[in-house]
């Protein structure tokens, strides 16, 4: 299973990136994708039943929307930081609780509230995140996990777990 | 029609990258101008590459645009991660706008014992 899932990405993205049709492509890209395939596929997929549920596909893609909104928001109020004179920011550090346990997901929130409005991820613990927050209006842990990430970290928990 | 929506998408990445370059000199210290600089030039950037992908349409110039998109939106928030917590360690404090409340990191920081000899 492990295998069989390593293998179809790989491959996928090599046809994705050489874009032909040739027979030589395709004997070249399913030799590289084995071999690949053959030293690191136990290790990667780290619950393989869950690619065959199509709910987290459906939430993957609305949390793709919450992120691209966020993201497009951020950058024009980050237009607007940059050129307001004398820079309207309060920057601070704050720390907010993190429930994600599995670390692809834990890697697409810290990227996610790095691309988001006004934060960015500097450290990462077992339980906690590290948040630079370049206007900060609260401290409290709680309240500041609300504001920056409750949506995007509740969907993404219903895709990784 | 394909050539007005590729000049849009050009002109905002290429706006977008100008904003991100300028935040770099504005902002006071390394953490706002990362903050500045990883989102103005990462959203410059993947318009940019959606703009050679409207262009040139599903062509392999066109997918290989695709592939740099996603590993663009996957790399460019990790590298700023591993700058701020490269500065972070080396002992960099936030900038505090002065006459302003001080707002502390909500732990001290495991800094790294370097040898001293």
């Amino acid at each position: 299973m492990n295998y069989i899932i390593v293998f179809i990405l790989l491959f996928g993205i090599w046809k994705i990136i050489t874009w032909s049709n040739d027979t030589g492509n395709y004997i070249a890209g399913i030799l590289v994708s084995l071999f690949i395939t053959i030293i690191y596929g136990r290790e990667f997929p780290y619950h393989p039943e869950h690619t065959l549920q199509p709910r987290r596909y459906l939430a993957f893609i609305k949390f793709l929307f919450v992120f691209l909104y966020q993201m497009i928001k951020a950058n024009f109020i980050m237009a607007y930081r940059i050129l307001s004179p004398g820079p309207p920011i309060k920057p601070g550090v704050v720390k907010i609780p993190l429930h994600l346990k599995s670390p692809l997901g834990r890697i697409i929130l810290a990227n996610s509230i790095t691309l988001a409005p006004g934060t960015f991820t500097m450290d990462i613990t077992e339980d906690y995140l590290y948040v630079h927050w370049i206007y900060v209006v609260t401290t409290d842990p709680v309240k500041a996990e609300e504001m920056i990430c409750g949506k995007s970290q509740k969907i993404l928990k219903e895709v990784f777990e | 029609m394909i050539d007005i929506i590729f000049y849009i998408f050009m002109s905002i990445g290429l706006c977008f990258i100008f904003l991100g370059c300028l935040g770099l000199l504005r902002m006071p210290d390394v953490y706002c101008r990362l903050q500045a600089s990883t989102k103005c030039v990462t959203l410059g950037t993947g318009s940019v590459l959606l703009a050679t992908l409207i262009k040139t349409g599903f062509s392999a110039i066109g997918m290989k645009a695709l592939v740099c998109l996603v590993f663009l939106f996957l790399n460019s928030p990790t590298a700023a991660h591993a700058l701020a917590k490269a500065a972070d360690i080396s002992g960099i404090k936030v900038w505090e706008k002065p006459g302003d409340e001080k707002i502390y990191p909500a732990k001290p920081r495991p800094t790294v014992e370097t040898d001293k000899e």
